[in-house]
Parts: C-alpha cells; structure tokens; sequence
C-alpha cells in the first residue's frame, strides 16, 4: 500500500499539475491569442534565478476581473457609468500637494513601530530595548553617523523597502511626483535612523529603505490606482477600494480622509496601462546547496511564480511607466525565495520602436540560504543575493521573422547597496551576509514569438566591496540562466531553465572561497491577466 | 581685510537695492557658484580632527521652478583637535558631489533645503590613532542642509547656508560634523 502514497515530491507535482489545469481552464481565451504589436513587450530584466521568463510577449484577450470588466471594451478607464452620475468638475486629491498631511503621515508611520517596539514588544533584558530614545541617543548619532546594522537578510531586503514604499506614499499620495516623492522616503527612512533608534544609524537601512521604499513605492502606487476604480459604485467599488488600500495602505488613508473613496468622479487617464501581463507558473527547482562543486546535496522544492508587466518600455516615458515585478514561493525553506522588480526611470530613444538608452532602478532579492544547525554550530547553505541598483542599459528589438523577434539588453549594473554571503563574517543579530556597493555588467537576449519566449539568456555580473567584516574583502557574483519554453497550446506552455551561480570571495587576512550552485528548473506556465 | 569685504558687501547690497527690485522676473537660473566653509567635526573623528576649512566651486542646472541640479568640486583641509600632538599629521580632502537644491520660492530671497552626496578621496599621513602611514581613500560622502540664496544684482547672488554631513572614514569613526557656508554666485 505504501507506494500508493504519493511522496513530498509527488505531491508537488499533483498541487502543480491541478494548479495549472485550473488556471488554464479558467482563464483561457475563447478567441485565442492576437497577433503581437510592435513594442508590446513585458521585459523582467532582473529576474535571476528562476527566471523563466526573461521577456514575455503576450497577445491580448481581455479576461473578466475586478479591475477588467467586460463592458471596458479592452481598454482601461472606460467610464462604465451614466455620464449625468459623473461629476467631471471633482478635484483629486493628488491634483494639489498636502504637505501636513504627508508629514503627518510620515510621523504616523514613524511612531507606530517605534512604539510597538517602546511600550509592546516584551524584552528578556530591557536594556536591549532600541525605542527607549532620548536626547543623548539621538546626539550620539548625530556625532558618530552611519554604521551597517545586523539586521538579518529579510528585514533588510524585505521589511526595510516596504516601510520606505509607505514613506514614499506619504508624499506621492498627496500631490507629489515620483521624483519629489523620493526625498520623502529618504527623509522618513533619515528620521527613523537618527531619531528612532538608540543604535547608530544605519547606511544599509537608509538605502534599501529610501530607495528600495521608492521602487516598491511606485510599483503599489500604480498598482492600487489600477485596480481602484472611481467610475464604480456598489460592491465593485468597495472591492476596488478595499484591494487598492490593501495595496498601498497610505493612499488608501489619503482616499478615505479626501473622501474620494465614496464618490465618482473619471479615472485619471494614466492608471490604467495599454499593456498589462500576469502570468503564473508552477515546477520544480533543483539547486546544489554546499556549492563545492560536487554536487552531493541536492535540494528539490516546488516553487510558483506571479509575474507582473505594466506597461511597455519601448514607449515609456515617466518614471515607472513601466515596471515589471517577480515574486517567487518555494515549498522548502524559506518560503519566500525570490522577490524583484524593475522599473524605467528615464531613458531616450534612439532609433523609434527599435532601440533605446534607458536607466531603470531595480530591486533584486534572492534569498536561498537553508540554514542547520549542529551540535551548537551554525552553518547556512544555498546562496542569498539581493541588490538595490540602477541599470544603465541599451534595449533593442529585432525582426527575424514575420512574427519573430529578437530582444537584447546590455548595460552595466551600478549597485548601491549589495548583500553577499561573506564567508567569515561573525553572526549578529541573524545577519549571516555582508554588505557594500558594487558593480558589474548585465547581458540579456530573448526570441519571441507571440506570448512565448521561445529561448532566453542571462548573464549578470557583479563585483561587490562588502564594508564591514572582515574589511577589505570584494565578492566578485555571477548568474548565467539559458531558458527554453514551449508552448504546447496557444495558453499554456512547458518550460526548462538551467542555471548557475558561482561566487569568487577575495579576502586580505584569510583564504580565498569559491562556490557554484548549479540550478535546474522544470515548470508549467500560464497568463492570468493579458490585455 | 574685513573693512574689503564689508565695503564689497555693502557696494553690491546697494546695487541690488537700487537696480534690483523693481524687476519681476525669474531668478532661479544656471550658475557657477564658489562658496568658502567652516566645517566643525563631531564624534571620535572630530576628537582627532576638530575642524577644517575648506571651498568649493561648482556648477549648477535649473529646472523650473524649484530645483538646482548642483556639482561641485574643491578643497578641505582639516586641523588637529589643541591637544593633540600629533606630528606634522594633515588630513586633506578633494570633495566630488552632486546633489540638489530646492528652493521653496523664485524671488529675491529664496530660502532652499539641499542634499548633496558623493565621494571623498582622503589624503591622510595619519590615521586617528596618531601611527603615521600614508593613504588615500576614497569614501561616500553625504550632507543635508538649509540656507538662503540673496540675489543682489540679475545675475549675482550670495549663499549663506548650515550643513549637516555624515561622510564614510572608518566606522569607528565617521567622518560626521557642521559645514558653514557663504558662496557667491554668476548666474548665466
């Protein structure tokens, strides 16, 4: 009887398999895909590891959802009300700057950890309580200035850029611009440093926090004004409002305060994107966790992907007109493997629909690392990486073929802030890595047909000066992916991904480390959302 | 010296007072700017090196109607704590920033709030311990501030301005402190 229970494995599989069929059957379009349009390209130039698309071409087909509704005629923002109900003489909130109110929210984002932390939070030792502040903390931080904390990777990666996201909302919400809405969340992310804490203030917490915060800051920005619909009304609209603050909670407030929640009045002209893509899949990963080479300790996990594409970067213009956004689930340890994002800050075109100079600023966060535990030692396994960086790069397309297209970035990645593994760094805190600003280089080439990516290939590359212990030490980071995906009906494709990632470490006092952890993808993939 | 700049202060206050007010239009223009500071070192770097002087001179692009796009290079020299007895120790530094400067209003007096960051490259002979070793580093470097821009003719203004700088030395010691400014500016 024992081999008619389906294993861990099997059962990954099984989840995967009704997963997918699902999705597809639910989805799936009764008119079947168009042909692509020029410049209708999703490209995710910053997604790694499981990377098993690093540009998605989709053709169309409008699907029923809260925020695509049938009578939208494909097209976002249609006013699906009688006009005689709209009140086109409303002035937006974001239509004027509201100054107090963004400093008030930002001293209301501020106070609510801080005091979680002063009053809430129970301390075995409390001298160990950072919120206890006073003049003597905030002048000793003044003198000493910055320091890089101990904070462990996901606080840093993960918590850190979703609080600067809030900051950066405190500004863009009320009437400010994406690039004003910066200084917001680099002055919240200043304030809590200085003022918030007794420890010194952190030089990695105030970038993944500032600019980290004005990446995913922009990304639910545009997000929540996507899915809030102000033309609607009944449970349309308490659902779109409800999904739009759950998004961004910040503008969420500003829109219950201005009363905009309540009332009907057109959606702005930009929320909703000519091109927008989601897409699921669904597999199997297999990584070497030790990275010597021998490849003994393999590790098999399932592992699900959303992916996000807003807009079009052939045709933006503004800032995070487009963006693409990654978010990937293992079934092992940690959970949340994989979360990046990518959106265009300005750029020039050079030759029209074919080839462009852009600057993006991404956000990369992979974090693999298993740690065990043995008889009192600690040892931690897999890799983590994870970025705050601009891209600099050259995005071109290629005709080569009637419905082919070739699609390349090169560029140079300038980081900020990078966490690595460094291989002698003293644990504090559950920080296991190290940090420091780096630089490196990006190629990316894909070959597109209709929705799919018919074969994909990243390199990344970057060397990395971690600042803090041992000193004087440069990790020099490289990821090569090859891709290939096939689709087996006009929705619905099998994919294969074979990758590595090696790491050459470099130190003054100590040896010298290596590691290469070779990762193999099988998966299922679908569209979700394709207009 | 004194009686010098008084009297070129006060000649250039009462050109602005005669030809300058009946004009209307916009102030916030491309300059070249050249600004002296004081700088009063804080913490364990400013128990070595407790000030420095220093000045910069730079360039700056307008965006309408608030923002400065600033860049500027120069010299800073810093000066032993009295004290300490460190022998023939100098710390000097060739400032590379960019940074903006955003002016809450386009007339004469416009007050502004400004970010600034880049790199130092530090040329030391002695490190904060007193050992004698040369080396340069080159280090980030960040400073916020507030001040005043003083359009005194068309084209010439004056800066005055307090900063608050954290620059990257060595983490026991950042190289953190109070930058005092006074510029003058061409306006182009």
């Amino acid at each position: 009887m024992d081999e008619l229970v389906p294993t861990n494995f099997q059962k990954i599989h099984i989840l995967i398999f009704v997963l997918l069929i699902f999705l597809s059957s639910g989805f799936c379009q009764e008119d079947g895909t168009k042909q692509t349009e020029p410049g209708q390209i999703a490209l995710y130039s910053n997604y790694l590891l499981s990377s098993n698309t690093q540009s998605d071409l989709l053709g169309s087909g409008t699907m029923k959802s809260l925020a695509y509704k049938e009578n939208f005629n494909n097209k976002w923002g249609t006013v699906n009300l009688p006009p005689e109900v709209m009140d086109d003489n409303f002035k937006p909130w974001e239509s004027e700057k509201h100054f107090w109110v963004g400093a008030g929210e930002i001293a209301i984002l501020e106070f609510i950890p801080w005091a979680l932390a002063r009053w809430i939070r129970h301390w075995e030792d409390p001298a160990d309580n950072w919120a206890k502040v006073s003049s003597a903390s905030w002048w000793r931080n003044i003198s000493h200035g910055w320091e890089y904390d101990g904070d462990n990777f996901e606080t840093n990666n993960f918590a850190h850029p979703y609080h600067g996201a809030l900051f950066f909302n405190a500004g863009r919400t009320n009437g400010y611009d994406f690039w004003e809405s910066t200084a917001w969340a680099l002055t919240g992310s200043a304030i809590w440093e200085y003022f918030g804490e007794t420890f010194r203030p952190a030089f990695n917490d105030w970038v993944y926090t500032g600019v980290g915060g004005v990446n995913l800051g922009e990304i639910t920005y545009r997000l929540s004004s996507m899915v809030t619909d102000n033309t609607a009304s009944g449970s349309d609209r308490f659902w779109s409002e409800v999904f739009g603050t759950l998004i961004n909670p910040v503008r969420g407030v500003n829109r219950a305060i201005s009363g905009e929640m309540g009332y009907n009045f057109p959606n702005p002209e930009w929320n909703r994107p000519d091109d927008f893509l989601l897409t699921f899949d669904a597999g199997t990963r297999t990584i070497d966790k030790n990275g010597d080479k021998e490849f003994r300790d393999k590790e098999l996990e399932g592992l699900f992907s959303l992916r996000l594409a807003y807009g079009n970067p052939f045709k933006a213009k503004k800032p995070f007109e487009y963006f693409g956004l990654n978010l990937v689930v293992a079934s092992g340890l940690p959970h949340m493997t994989q979360l990046n994002s990518t959106g265009y800050l300005f750029g020039w075109q050079l030759d029209k629909n074919k080839n462009r100079f852009d600057v993006n600023l991404d956000f990369n966060y992979n974090n693999l690392i298993k740690q065990e535990i043995a008889q009192g030692d600690t040892t931690y396994k897999g890799f983590l990486f994870g970025t705050t960086q601009l891209y600099p790069h050259l995005l071109s397309r290629f005709s080569i073929g009637e419905k082919t297209e070739l699609i390349t970035q090169v560029g140079i990645n300038t980081i900020l802030m990078g966490a690595t593994p460094n291989d002698y760094y003293v644990d504090v805190e559950g920080r296991v890595y190290d940090f420091g600003p780096g630089i490196g280089t990006r190629v990316y080439a894909s070959i597109q047909n209709g929705i799919w990516s018919y074969f994909n290939l990243l390199y990344y590359a970057a060397w990395i000066w971690t600042q803090t212990e041992p000193s004087d030490s440069k990790h020099h980071i490289h990821f090569l992916i090859l891709e290939a995906q096939y689709p087996f009906t006009t929705y619905f494709a099998f994919g294969v991904s074979a990758g590595l990632y090696w790491r050459n470490s470099y130190y003054e006092n100590f040896p010298d480390v290596s590691k290469n952890h070779p990762i193999i993808r099988v998966f299922f993939k679908t569209a979700i959302i394709d207009i | 010296m004194k009686k010098l700049i008084l009297i070129t202060l006060l000649v250039l206050f009462t050109g602005a007072l005669v030809t300058g007010f009946a004009q209307s239009e916009k102030y916030l223009k491309n300059r070249i700017m050249l600004e002296g500071m004081y700088i009063r070192n804080l913490g364990n770097f400013g128990e070595v090196w407790s000030k420095a002087a220093g000045a910069y001179i730079g360039y700056s692009l307008a965006f309408p109607d608030h923002d400065l796009l600033m860049m500027r290079t120069g010299f800073i020299s810093n000066s032993l704590k009295d004290g300490v007895e460190y022998q023939e120790a100098t710390s000097t530094i060739i400032p590379l920033e960019i940074g903006e400067r955003y002016y809450f209003i386009d007339s004469r007096f416009m007050p502004f709030v400004q970010f600034m960051n880049g790199i130092n490259i530090l040329f030391e002979n002695t490190n904060l311990e007193g050992e004698k070793e040369d080396k340069t580093l080159v280090k980030y470097a960040w400073q916020v501030g507030f001040g005043i821009t003083i359009n005194l003719i068309e084209n010439l203004n004056i800066d005055v301005g307090a900063n608050y700088q954290s620059n990257f030395y060595k983490t026991e010691g950042m190289n953190t402190g109070f930058k005092y400014a006074f510029g003058i500016g061409l306006a182009l």
